[in-house]
């Protein structure tokens, strides 16, 4: 016991590099992984290259080449009309990470106090509150009664509460937490606080909390990123502009343009079709992709530390 | 008499006992909340049984039995969209985990913490791209003009005005290779959560008792990744015959030379529903996969727990 | 004693809380949305409030709140409202709202104008008299009235714009060959492709005929009963696109030699190069003069640079024009079942379909603001904040969905020098053919399934035949009758001889 328990500090306190000398892999390993990583990782950026490319690439560039990693002609039209909706994309930015952040605070709280009973073994209501929940993973009414009930009896239709609240749960994500509690958090460590005795919110907090922090934080990424790309709940339910968040206008924005250009010819002048000749598509689409992806790899790193392995952080102490 | 009132006192306390008071208190606010979003909703289902009516509404309109489902089995193609439906996502499910967990394993070893965080974050950028997006960028490999898959044949010496989106045969492979690369970051995201709260003194133990890396993937790493895997894979057979709408239409371009390959249960559900508009056929198609996807995850579940207990849901 | 003066100080209590309800009963203003299938616009806001100025004006109580939204998932939305029992005031409805007339009607979305209170009757009076008996019979669905149909080009007014600046230098004849199809086109085309390619090598690569691929109506003059479907057809009296059929038997397109011939000639026009294989996203190759024709409907009058100042655009239409019922339902407005004040609501649509100075407003804002009139008393944008097109603060032109466009006032670079572009509308509203079933349209109840499965079939296979992208005549033919085969074997027959038991019925009660 005292052994592992010193063994324990001294590790903690020389961190990566006795862990790497203890247990690291062969250079060479580390190399064939290493390689095929990154040519797997090219995978996934080639495309959001494309993507990245295209959105500075002309329409008159599309309109003859296609979509291509080298385009003719390059331009700014795509950003430059979003820019000039600066304002409104500026409030969306705001009331999407408002929305965003708060949203997964509220439902992190909520989903983790239910993963934590029904994670508990020795409870006799386990099994129901997990069917409870486990029901409406594969049952649903179906877009209109909820909108019946979001509008008409709960009073959310054009609030900032349409965002937060009927969102709080998602049965699948508490699942994941449960799978999270109890893989990494042993009986022993319940029974201990028993027999101190304290009580489940005691517990909750003070042993299980900190433990799982890996399992709250990829959660909370999840929660974050599903948030954050969500346009469908604002389409639906949101009047005033100040509530709109960033993909749903982005959304509004291509459907205008798409209209427009789709009935140009009667839309208007010749004059008029000059010009929305050039009125941004594609690159447009593409750009707004773009500006909806960066702040999420911004926020990544955030999450990042607490689920990357290797380190001591987040390993169990006895 | 102590017989009667004893075995009611006891069933009592241990049902209610003093100590899961706060359990009961901790469970309430997502127990009022699924009541309220999520049970509550489910009157709507009645829609799938009825002939609905916008001015009577759900309390009015007349119930018509199961005429609303005929539809999904009038259809020469009720089989094939079935079978494409069931086979995608099993595919899916297998080809998806296995990467995952490969990837997961080969990230949590590599040496250098920097590049595996850089490497995390760029797998996880395809899952932020719309299919509408990849659609754009599927084009821009397979067009018939532009294509680059096309420019390179022609510049090998081959004709390469192929139409790749009426090919059949590449189109099950490419599937399941575009959705493995859209859903496979968010996985491995998953398991190198799991992997990280791993007790680092498994690994000392076994490294004292001599084992490789492989020994310990294989001994200590895979069996606490085993629960969340099993728990994935039982709530995917939930969703089995629910296909991804937009991976089946934006990506095919809705294509109708390979329907035969590519056209599942939501496809055909969308195009048949196009001109009749009828809420009640699509919530009746709604809950048919429900339920049928309801009585698989239970079987699957049943399955599991035969073969490991401990890793089966209920 | 005190239980009487509770009751009657509860009474007392009960008529003052009535009073102000009486009091302000004739005050308060009838809230009323209003859903339009165009995009949003930067003034939308001032023009809305404009317009509550002018119906108050004009002695209608109500206060309107313009909404405005476009593509696929907005009238998604827009459904789900409908169903679930929302007040949505005034709809528009039709091919650009995508709210399709009949299912809708069908399904109870909106409020019969012919009912019990003869909202029409009585507040539509100018509005019903814009249309004959014969269009209001179109117009009912299960004996009942829902929309008012735009009067605009209220039939299949098709035609070829052509660049006459090519014509005149190729010398091809444009107005000597039968005109009645686009398949009337192909020697035409052929010609134009020899010419140009020999005078502009460079342009060899460049369409002679943009995009043209719907069987119906460029392709085949026919009476239709589905809506976007033509395996239930029936030919046009004075017309007849069919060999072998009457006007009175409804028969399934598909399985016609016709049909055939226009695939196996539409694939090898593709092929020619006189049609792209694909046109999506090429939108530009339209303007650079090497176009040679495109498919005009509802154009009855032809500005001279439609595609832009490389070249003069003209056009000449079919030989012959119809109608049928479902034209009238490509455009209107309907009144949502669910409305807390029809009557108003009502109201304000007799107003738009009457009223030149609203139906104005609305399709171009405010006088002095978004347009004005010239030093000749001529309306224009030039210095208002629709000067720039693409910048336009507040334009909609047409506005289908929302009313009368004969009565609107728009600028001459638009309906042309004395509005003769309306005038020559209703000119042929009145002349063009009638189909011979106007007035009746198809209930899909008894055949619901075999509608959806043979809907899902035909999406399947059209876009490869209508768009040529096929190999060759021979796997045209192998395609065709594999649609064929199919279409019979999921119940089109049912389908058709639904369509025409139901006719007969129509034809017995009239």
């Amino acid at each position: 016991m005292a052994n592992i328990e010193s063994r324990d500090a001294a590790i903690a306190n020389d961190r990566v590099v006795s862990k790497n000398r203890f247990n690291s892999l062969s250079p060479a390993w580390n190399a064939v992984f290493s390689i095929i990583l990154i040519l797997v990782s090219l995978f996934a950026l080639v495309p959001m290259l494309l993507v990245f490319i295209v959105s500075f690439s002309s329409e008159a560039s599309i309109s003859y080449n296609g979509f291509s990693f080298f385009p003719s002609e390059w331009t700014l039209a795509g950003y430059g009309y979003l820019g000039k909706m600066g304002d409104q994309v500026l409030n969306s930015y705001i009331i999407t990470i408002v929305h965003s952040v708060f949203g997964t605070l509220c439902c992190l709280s909520v989903m983790s106090l239910y993963a934590y009973v029904i994670a508990q073994r020795n409870f006799p209501a386990r099994r129901f509150f997990t069917w409870f929940l486990f029901f409406t993973m594969l049952f649903g009414g179906g877009m209109v009664p909820s909108y019946m009930l979001n509008a008409n009896v709960y009073h959310l239709r054009d609030s900032f509460w349409i965002f937060i609240i009927p969102s709080l749960v998602s049965a699948y994500h508490v699942i994941i937490l449960r799978t999270f509690i109890i893989s990494t958090i042993p009986e022993t460590l319940f029974e201990a606080g028993k027999i101190d005795g304290a009580g489940h919110f005691r517990i909750f907090i003070q042993i299980v909390l900190p433990l799982f922090k890996a399992g709250i934080a990829t959660i909370g990424l999840f929660q974050l990123v599903g948030r954050w790309n969500d346009w469908f709940t604002a389409y639906l339910y949101i009047d005033s502009s100040r509530l709109v968040p960033l993909q749903t206008l982005l959304q509004k924005i291509q459907n205008n343009i798409d209209f427009l250009k789709n009935n140009a010819e009667i839309a208007g002048t010749p004059e008029g079709l000059n010009m929305l000749r050039n009125l941004p598509t594609q690159n447009l689409r593409m750009a707004c992709t773009v500006i909806v992806v960066l702040p999420i790899l911004c926020a990544y790193p955030f999450f990042q530390r607490y689920f990357v392995s290797g380190l001591t952080i987040g390993s169990v102490k006895e | 008499m102590s017989a009667t009132s004893g075995a009611i006192g006891r069933k009592k306390k241990r049902f209610f006992r003093r100590e899961d008071l706060a359990l009961y208190i901790m469970a309430l606010p997502t127990v009022i909340f699924l009541l309220m979003f999520c049970y509550a909703p489910m009157f709507g289902l009645i829609m799938a049984f009825q002939d609905f009516n916008a001015t009577k509404g759900i309390f009015g309109s007349p119930l018509v039995g199961l005429k609303n489902f005929q539809y999904l089995f009038a259809t020469t193609d009720a089989w094939i969209i079935t079978r494409n439906t069931v086979c995608y996502n099993l595919v899916f499910m297998a080809v998806n985990t296995l990467i995952a967990v490969i990837m997961a394993l080969m990230l949590s070893e590599l040496t250098s913490r920097k590049l595996a965080k850089t490497l995390q974050t760029i797998y996880m950028l395809p899952y932020f791209l719309s299919w509408t997006v990849v659609a754009i960028v599927v084009t821009a490999f397979l067009d018939r003009e532009y294509g680059i898959v096309n420019k390179i044949i022609q510049a090998v010496g081959g004709k390469g005005k192929t139409d790749w989106y009426k090919q059949k045969d590449i189109w099950p492979p490419l599937l399941v290779f575009i959705h493995a690369w859209k859903g496979v970051g968010y996985n491995t995201v998953l398991y190198l959560a799991v992997i990280s709260g791993i007790s680092q003194d498994y690994y000392e133990a076994a490294v004292l008792d001599g084992a490789t890396k492989f020994q310990q993937a294989r001994y200590i790493t895979l069996p606490h990744l085993r629960f969340v895997i099993s728990i994935s894979l039982i709530m995917s057979m939930g969703s089995i015959f629910r296909g991804d709408f937009g991976l089946f239409y934006s990506v095919t371009k809705n294509s109708g030379r390979i329907y035969a390959v590519t056209d599942v249960i939501d496809t055909y559900i969308y195009r048949g529903l196009i001109t009749l508009g009828n809420v009640g056929m699509s919530t009746a198609a709604g809950l048919y996969q429900s339920v049928v996807g309801f009585l698989v995850l239970l079987g699957a579940n049943w399955v599991v727990s035969k073969i490991d207990p401990d890793s089966a849901m209920f | 004693m005190t239980r009487k003066m509770v009751t009657l100080f509860l009474a007392l209590a009960l008529v003052l809380t009535m009073v102000p309800a009486v009091v302000n009963a004739d005050a308060a203003p009838a809230q009323i949305p209003w859903f339009i299938g165009v995009s949003e616009s930067a003034d939308q806001g001032i023009v809305n409030d404009a317009i509550n100025a002018y119906l108050k004006e004009k002695g209608i109580n109500a206060e309107v709140t313009l909404n405005f939204g476009s593509g696929d998932e907005y009238w998604g939305q827009i459904v789900t409202r409908i169903n679930s029992g929302e007040d949505l005031g005034i709809i528009g409805f039709g091919s650009q709202t995508k709210l399709d007339y009949v299912v809708r009607s069908q399904s109870g979305a909106y409020y019969p104008l012919d009912g019990d209170d003869a909202l029409l009757d009585t507040y539509g009076e100018g509005t019903k008299a814009l249309f004959d008996d014969g269009v209001w019979d179109a117009m009912k669905i299960n004996g009942h009235i829902y929309g008012i149909p735009t009067l605009k080009d209220n039939g299949f007014y098709i035609s070829l714009i052509y660049n006459d600046t090519m014509a005149q230098e190729l010398d091809i004849d444009i107005d000597g060959f039968k005109f009645e199809s686009f398949r009337d086109i192909e020697d035409l085309a052929y010609e134009v492709k020899e010419k140009r390619d020999a005078a502009h090598p460079d342009w060899a690569e460049y369409p002679v005929l943009w995009n043209v691929e719907a069987v119906h109506p460029y392709n085949f003059a026919v009476e239709n009963f589905l809506n976007g479907s033509f395996f239930a057809v029936c030919n046009v009296p004075g017309i007849d696109t069919i060999a072998g059929y009457d006007d009175e038997t409804v028969f399934n397109i598909y399985e016609t030699p016709e049909f055939l011939e226009y695939a196996i000639q539409k694939q090898k026009m593709v092929e020619d190069g006189i049609y792209l294989y694909d046109y999506t996203d090429k939108r530009e190759q339209q303007y650079t003069g090497a176009v040679f024709g495109w498919v005009g409907w509802g154009y009855t009058y032809m500005e001279e640079h439609m595609y832009g100042d490389n070249f003069v655009t003209k056009m000449r239409m079919f030989d012959k024009t119809w109608t049928d019922t479902n034209n009238f339902f490509s455009a209107g407005t309907a009144i949502s079942a669910n409305c807390a004040t029809p009557d108003v609501a009502m109201q304000i649509l007799e107003l738009v379909n009457t009223d030149a100075d609203f139906a104005t407003m609305m399709r171009f804002g405010i006088e002095g603001e978004h347009w004005t009139y010239d030093a000749d008393g001529k309306m224009t944008f030039d210095g208002t904040k629709n000067a720039i097109a693409g910048e336009r603060a507040y334009y909609y032109w047409y506005m289908a969905p929302v009313g009368n466009l004969t009565i609107v006032n728009a600028p001459e670079t638009l309906t042309g020098p004395d509005s003769i572009m309306l005038k020559n509308m209703m000119a042929l509203n009145d002349s063009c053919i009638k189909a011979q079933h106007l007035g009746f349209s198809f209930d899909t109840a008894p055949v619901t399934n075999q509608v959806a499965a043979c809907t899902s079939v035909e999406l399947e296979y059209k876009n490869d035949l209508n768009r040529g992208q096929l190999a060759d005549a021979d796997e045209v033919a192998d395609i065709v009758s594999e649609f064929v085969d199919k279409l019979n074997a999921n119940g089109v027959a049912d389908v058709i001889a639904e369509v025409q038991s139901q006719i007969e019925a129509w034809k017995a009660a009239k």
